[in-house]
């Protein structure tokens, strides 16, 4: 299968001074523009509705309302509907059992553009200059899974052969499926369902950001002591991870468990570690605390206080952390 | 539908055709309306995605680097040199919005100012300023919306087995801080090193991690997870809090005999105990055994139970015969009928004062009450120029006719019954008039006195000869069942008070038999009985006359001088009744009883006569629980209290205070539910423990072996221990032999029956000693943490301690208290203490406990690209784009 949906290689138009322009060199680099956009389209983006394409009809209506919207199908191209079009709804009774029957309305790209403008050549005859690509309705009657009525059983193997190709189109996101009717007696039996649209845009998914104070920025460390400990405070600044609200934030503090402080001239050994904290968050930092209760202190080396003044020029610690907004 | 407007319109080339600038420029719009719907549908674009980057605000202006935004309909918004941008002229009032918007036909997007509040056009908002002299600033607080990439951090999570997770000791400078492991994340594929977050968890459910959770070697394709579990890892000790039942009253100073052996070990400090219930329910019949309760009690597991009475109350259904007290005086003639007299000099207190219904010329004065505290030799007074009361404060009496009154003098009350109230000294005088009285005890000066006459007291004669002799008298009342021999009973008078007691000699289906008059007692009046909580063991006895009889007690302060005491035998029952007419305190110290004691030894117990009050609840607090209750005085802190024959709730008085309008605020241990204003709350006599039969919920409770246990008592489910008196008395066990404890000290007051157990211990005392399950490995200097809750106030007290010495023997460890934590005195039973594993590795624990880790790593988010400003050093870098 070829990449492209002409089948042709991709090719780059080169122009030089004194180049001999044909007709052809422009289509080609027409074509070679939208070639790359459908690939883009198919490669990094789903078929589905992209935006717009609101459909609206209600129970009882004859007429349904498509307002202008874009949609990539499968082959990556453009669906685009400029102007709000009315479609008339199927008419059909039922189902010949009496009961409604349901249909998919889906567009599709028009693959034979119509002449939307045509000239006079200067020395050939009228062409069109313009093509016209509006999309193309359809209402695709649903094939049931079963058929205890028979009634799919009862089509002709032509009229089944293209229903089944239909549904397989709209499976497949050639066609795009816009809204599900169910029809009885030429109007629509409730209002239109578009539950079952397919989605263009990638699902909203929360925005994740993650980062460390590692390296150049050094972590500027408050030690306070109080009776249950000691309390280590920073600041982290996340203003680079562009939150556009309070994230929630996930931090922990990396370094040597074993910290060395000089304390009245000595260099004493602490092993340390603590409760952390997320405190003040904002959607351009927070605070990280971390207590060290005082149960992991020896009261020997010296009090708390004493401990906590010399702590934080002693502290090689930094954060690892992650906030996740949405 | 007008197909020739459309934008999207593809142009067709053909031979020949004929090409107008239109048609180009109508497929260059085609192909930029297509981006644009496909920048707004597909991608969230709207923000600036490259640079353009605000400098700070100089000169006149602002500089902008070079970049790309999209504006909201998918346009991109090109700035392909940096420029700088004036400031808004005129100079601006209100904040500003620097915007970017489309070029009108220039390829570069425009750079214009727009109001703050409302910016219109369609751009992207690149920075704000705000008013300002000599120039606007930028506003810090504004953050422009900046255009994210569809792409995500690369995330990844993953856990360790549990049970198979490669735990290795983690050591640094030979001390194990804790257990590590390294976590292999390399099929994850992570080219940078991405930032981890774990923590360690177990399957078992009955595990607590004690440790923190830290991650290093951060690499691509590992990390390594440690848990620090330095001085966090601790052994709890099992405290041991054995406790063992009297066999019988203890005859000798230093040895008691026990119900069972192997209780205590040499080494323990022991105590009595009272047991402590928040509950308990009230037996309406007590018979072979069985007690009947008003409720259902579950004694599942249940040994013992707590036992104790409301206030034992029964009313007087009709006029007992009156009986009378006399004395002989050396001069009868200065008393006269109807005369109020009292005793006089330094013992006044001893005795209540009385009425004279007859004087013979013999000299005998035969008096309306006893006054038990007189003795052969005392002087008798006689109360003469009444005064009328006319108010009453905190121990001052202010009088109508103070002029009869001097310092130092005795009054007494006249009105009404005499005897109710005992004589008071005044203290000081004062007012314009001398009309305001101090008198001692303050609690002569009773609101009831108001409207009453009271007299000073004139020595008048000295008694020659007492006669008590007046014999027994019966009583009819309404419940004698709760009473029975040993009883003491004293009427109950209008203001809450009690008068002089009787000991009841016997009793019948329908009255009490007491060994002595009661004064003015008549139909309608309220008898209570009393208890005997208050106790003290009798050292020797120092003397016997007519005149008292002296004893040697540890703790004769126990005793107040007026009080009444008895003499209890096994079974709980008062053998005599006598008064306290002086004390001599001292370690130890005496107590003079009148009248003498015949048949008093040593090991014998005496108790005091303690009345238990009853209250009215006036209102309770709903914020803060404090309860109030009338009349005021009459609870005192440490008191049990109850509402029992309306709500099983027991609570402890933990406070109390005054207030001014003659009620008592009270604060309880715990709200007694649906106690409400109007209930009468009475303190409430706890016995002890006694032995139960454990059975599934039900209404009927066997008890087991001898027992106090009677008719209207209740019984509650033990929550705890104390001791029973603010004065310590503990022992020190120095030798035991099967069920027999040689001690040095003395248990005072104990009684066969008591519950013997493990003295509480006072962390405020420097030292503490704790008597273990077993032992664990300890060594001096090993820091040991507690905590146990104030019996009184509920609260938790933590204080920590060292290993100062250890009785291997009996698995008795001493502890030194560090950082004294004020009053704290804690029952063995109720400490939580924890002793810090020093020695040992965790790594068996977590390997025991299948320790796992769960993981989660994510890359760090990439810097936006600032093309312009990376390259500020070379000349024009955009310029050169721009040419391109």
């Amino acid at each position: 299968m070829p990449l492209t949906a002409s089948g042709k290689p991709i090719e780059h138009i080169q122009f030089f001074n004194g180049q001999r322009l044909f007709a052809e060199d422009l289509q080609d680099l027409e074509e070679f523009n939208r070639a790359m956009r459908w690939l883009h389209n198919q490669s990094l983006h789903q078929p589905g509705v992209a935006s717009g394409y609101a459909v609206s009809g209600n129970k009882g209506d004859s007429i349904v309302t498509v307002q202008p919207g874009y949609a990539i199908d499968s082959q990556g191209r453009e669906i685009v509907l400029e102007q709000a079009v009315q479609l008339q709804v199927p008419p059909v009774a039922n189902d010949g059992q009496g009961n409604a029957v349901y249909y998919d309305l889906v567009v599709s790209y028009t693959a034979d553009a119509a002449a939307s403008e045509t000239r006079d050549g200067v020395c050939t005859t009228r062409q069109a200059v313009r093509l016209q690509d509006a999309p193309t309705f359809c209402w695709v009657e649903l094939v049931p899974t079963s058929d205890p009525s028979g009634s799919v059983a009862a089509l002709s193997a032509d009229r089944k052969a293209k229903l089944v190709q239909l549904n397989q189109d709209v499976e497949a996101g050639n066609r795009i499926r816009l809204a599900r009717s169910e029809v009885l007696n030429c109007k629509l039996n409730q209002a239109l369902s578009i539950a079952e649209r397919r989605n263009a845009r990638p699902t909203l998914q929360p925005y994740i950001a993650a980062a460390n104070t590692s390296g150049s920025n050094t972590t500027k460390w408050t030690a306070v002591a109080a009776d249950l400990g000691i309390t280590l405070s920073t600041t982290v600044d996340t203003s680079g991870a562009n939150f556009r609200s309070v994230p929630q934030y996930e931090a922990n503090a990396v370094g040597d468990r074993s910290v060395t402080i000089t304390i009245g001239g000595a260099s004493k050994t602490l092993l340390l570690d603590g409760f952390v904290r997320i405190g003040q968050p904002t959607a351009t930092s927070f605070q990280l605390s971390l207590l060290i209760p005082s149960i992991l202190i020896d009261n020997r080396i010296g009090t708390l206080t004493a401990i906590a003044a010399a702590l934080p020029a002693a502290l090689q610690w930094y954060i690892v952390w992650m906030g996740v907004e949405g | 539908m007008n197909t020739s407007s459309s934008l999207l319109a593809r142009i067709r080339y053909w031979e020949g055709q004929l090409l107008s600038a239109q048609d180009f420029q109508r497929q260059i719009r085609a192909v930029a309306e297509l981006g644009r719907q496909h920048n707004r549908a597909v991608h969230s674009a709207y923000g600036i995605a490259i640079g353009l980057s605000v400098g700070e605000a100089e000169g006149a202006g602002l500089s902008v680097s070079c970049g790309m935004a999209y504006d909201c309909s998918g346009s991109p918004l090109i700035l392909s040199v940096a420029q700088t941008v004036s400031f808004p002229q005129p100079a601006i009032t209100a904040p500003a919005t620097l915007m970017l918007e489309r070029g009108k036909g220039a390829p570069d997007a425009e750079l214009r100012w727009r109001s703050a509040s409302s910016p219109g056009g369609n751009g992207v908002a690149i920075a704000r300023i705000l008013p300002g002299t000599p120039m606007p600033s930028i506003d810090t607080a504004f953050r422009p919306i900046v255009t994210r990439p569809l792409a995500r951090p690369r995330i990844a999570t993953g856990a360790t087995v549990s049970g198979d997770t490669a735990w290795s000791e983690w050591t640094e400078d030979n001390i194990t801080l804790g257990v590590q492991t390294t976590v292999d994340t390399s099929t994850y594929g992570f080219t940078t090193t991405p930032n981890y977050f774990a923590q360690a968890f177990t399957d078992q459910a009955d595990f607590l991690p004690a440790w923190f959770v830290s991650i290093a070697d951060a690499k691509p394709d590992s990390f390594t997870l440690r848990l620090f579990t330095y001085r966090m890892i601790r052994e709890r000790f099992d405290i041991l809090d054995p406790k063992a039942t009297l066999a019988s009253t203890p005859t000798a100073s230093s040895r008691i005999s026990l119900t069972a052996s192997g209780a205590f070990a040499v080494g323990d400090f022991l105590s009595r105990l009272l047991p402590i219930t928040s509950e308990a329910l009230i037996a309406t019949s007590v018979k072979n055994n069985i007690a009947t309760l008003t409720d259902k009690l579950d004694l599942t597991d249940v040994q013992q139970l707590v036992y104790g009475s409301p206030p034992r109350i029964t009313t007087v259904v009709s006029d007992p015969k009156a009986s009378n007290f006399a004395v002989t005086v050396d001069t009868p003639a200065a008393f006269a009928q109807d005369a109020v007299v009292a005793k006089t000099g330094s013992t006044f207190a001893s005795a209540r004062p009385a009425k004279v219904l007859s004087v013979d010329d013999s000299g005998l004065i035969e008096l309306s009450s006893p006054m038990s505290g007189l003795v052969v030799g005392d002087q008798l007074g006689v109360a003469q120029n009444p005064s009328l009361v006319t108010a009453v404060g905190a121990g001052t009496v202010t009088l109508q006719n103070p002029s009869n009154f001097q310092r130092n003098d005795i009054v007494v009350c006249v009105d009404g019954n005499v005897s109710d109230l005992p004589p008071a000294q005044i203290t000081n005088i004062a007012g314009d008039s001398d009309e305001l009285l101090t008198v001692s005890p303050a609690s002569f000066a009773t609101l009831s006195l108001i409207g009453t006459r009271i007299a000073v007291v004139q020595p008048v004669a000295t008694v020659k000869v007492v006669d008590t002799g007046t014999g027994e008298l019966t009583v009819q009342v309404d419940a004698s069942k709760l009473f029975r021999a040993g009883d003491v009973v004293a009427r109950t008078t209008s203001d809450g008070r009690f008068g002089e007691p009787a000991l009841v000699r016997s009793t019948t289906s329908k009255s009490l038999v007491l060994s002595q008059a009661i004064a003015a007692l008549q139909k309608d009046d309220i008898l209570t009985g009393a208890n005997f909580q208050t106790r003290g063991t009798i050292l020797r006895v120092l003397s016997a006359s007519p005149y008292g009889t002296v004893v040697q007690l540890q703790h004769p302060e126990l005793f107040p001088v007026g009080s009444y005491v008895v003499a209890l035998d096994d079974t709980y029952a008062a053998t005599s009744l006598a008064s306290v007419i002086a004390i001599a305190t001292g370690a130890p110290g005496s107590a003079t009883l009148y009248p003498p004691v015949a048949g008093l030894q040593a090991y014998q117990v005496l108790a005091l006569c303690s009345f238990p009050a009853t209250v009215a609840v006036r209102s309770i607090d709903a914020a803060t629980g404090l309860v109030e209750v009338t009349p005021a005085g009459s609870l005192k802190t440490g008191d049990t209290v109850g509402a029992l024959q309306t709500h099983p709730g027991i609570a402890m008085v933990v406070q109390t205070s005054d207030t001014a309008t003659g009620s008592t605020l009270v604060k309880l241990t715990m709200p007694i539910p649906s106690l409400t204003a109007g209930d009468m709350l009475s303190v409430l006599n706890v016995g002890g423990a006694v032995a139960v039969t454990s059975a599934a919920p039900s209404n009927k409770v066997t008890l087991i072996g001898d027992n106090h246990v009677r008719t209207g008592d209740f019984l509650g489910l033990i929550n705890g221990w104390r001791e029973p008196s603010s004065i310590p008395s503990v022992a020190l066990a120095i030798s035991t032999s099967g069920t027999d404890v040689n001690f040095f000290g003395l248990l005072d007051g104990a009684i066969k029956g008591d519950i013997i157990g493990l003295a509480s211990v006072d962390a405020s005392a420097g030292t503490i000693q704790l008597r273990l399950k077993t032992l664990p490995k300890l060594s001096p200097g090993n820091e040991a943490l507690l905590s146990g809750p104030n019996i009184l106030t509920g609260e938790t007290q933590a204080f920590s301690a060292r290993v100062q010495y250890i009785e291997a023997d009996s698995s008795i460890v001493g502890l030194a208290v560090e950082g004294a934590p004020g009053p704290t005195t804690l029952r063995p039973e109720d400490i939580t203490a924890t002793i810090l594993l020093l020695n040992g590795s965790p790594l068996m624990l977590v390997q025991q406990q299948n320790v796992y880790a769960t993981w989660l790593a994510c890359e760090s988010f990439d810097p936006r690209p600032i093309p312009c400003e990376e390259t500020a050093s070379s000349a024009d870098p955009c310029a050169a784009t721009t040419a391109m």
